[in-house]
């Protein structure tokens, strides 16, 4: 299955791009997946992902518009989807 | 009561459906905290000022430096190595003599959060730092105040608006300080600008009660291609500062 994923704040500048779309076993976490991500893209894993490699809490998680809580990390995703990341942003 | 010359002055915007001059009346009696009041908050408060908020307090430490004028627009290149706050209130005076500014010759922190939120009727969170903007929600929330979220990076920016009890507050959103995030960053004065009007028209919107707010919604764009992306945001039950 492939899962797409939207990157916002400084995640797209990092990954030098606004969307990835990468191919998956059906039965993965979207943890691992975003793990994955950060093999192909590793600009990101500073950003994304803490030093044990679980999901930084900071991080916005979004799927169809609505908004994901940590637990969805550890569900299997079985079909296509697409996803939506953003990084903390703040004012100046 | 509104004056023949304030009906002058705000007709365009009391003729905005449900606004009139009861509207205009709830804005000149209205009023709102603003911290910072740089790229972002300078023209949140900008608009505020020409709508005709009757009080604007106004958070921001520091001298003008060469680096704030490409996006600072209430500072003044004659301004540079002088207060900020000085510049802020001058060019806010200039726009409308009628708004009483109070200007605050500090950033938000622990000692000034609690009393600057208790004078505001709403805030327009606008600052860089994460702990200050942690400060401001803390805040917001224990004293029931609505605040207005506004944020950019780059051509991006997300705005949203924290109705306490209501819609996710900051902390809902973002539990841990952002390692990453730091003060200096790229963007340009028209996004801060953008977003700042956002922010200007969430404060109107509140004040007046016309319209939506973002409550419990984030709203994103980018400004390289124009796309844009409104999300639904959901309340942590297990939020330290609003559950």
């Amino acid at each position: 299955m492939t899962l797409e994923f939207h990157l916002w704040g400084q995640l797209r500048e990092a990954a030098a791009t606004q969307s990835a779309k990468l191919d998956f076993p059906e039965g993965t976490t979207l943890e691992a997946a975003l793990q994955t991500l950060t093999k192909e893209y590793p600009a990101l894993k500073p950003r994304l992902l803490n030093e044990d490699d679980t999901v930084r809490s900071s991080i916005l998680l979004f799927q169809d518009g609505q908004q994901l809580s940590a637990d969805a990390l550890q569900q299997a995703i079985e079909k296509e989807a697409s996803f939506t990341l953003m990084s903390p942003i703040a004012g100046g | 009561m509104l004056t023949d010359r304030q009906k002058a002055i705000y007709e365009w915007q009391m003729w905005v459906p449900d606004v009139g001059e009861a509207g205009q009346e709830k804005l000149s009696e209205a009023t709102v905290l603003i911290s910072r009041c740089g790229g972002l908050g300078g023209l949140v408060a900008y608009e505020l000022a020409a709508a005709g908020v009757g009080k604007l307090i106004i958070a921001h430490a520091g001298n003008v430096k060469l680096s704030d004028l490409h996006r600072q627009l209430l500072m003044t290149r004659d301004w540079v190595g002088k207060p900020r706050i000085e510049s802020i209130q001058r060019r806010l005076n200039e726009l409308n003599p009628d708004v009483t500014i109070q200007a605050v010759p500090e950033n938000i922190h622990d000692d000034n959060v609690a009393e600057l939120v208790s004078q505001a009727d709403l805030i327009v969170d606008c600052a860089p730092l994460f702990e200050e903007r942690y400060l401001m929600n803390r805040e917001a929330v224990r004293q029931g105040k609505p605040m207005v979220e506004c944020a950019m990076y780059e051509l991006q920016f997300q705005i949203t608006t924290i109705l306490p009890g209501m819609s996710p507050c900051l902390a809902c959103l973002y539990p841990e300080t952002p390692e990453h995030w730091k003060r200096q960053f790229p963007v340009f004065g028209a996004v801060s600008g953008t977003v700042g009007c956002l922010g200007a028209m969430e404060a109107i919107k509140l004040i007046t009660g016309i319209g939506e707010p973002l409550s419990g919604k984030l709203f994103s764009m980018d400004l390289r291609n124009m796309q844009s992306l409104t999300t639904q945001i959901q309340r942590n039950p297990n939020c330290p500062i609003c559950s």
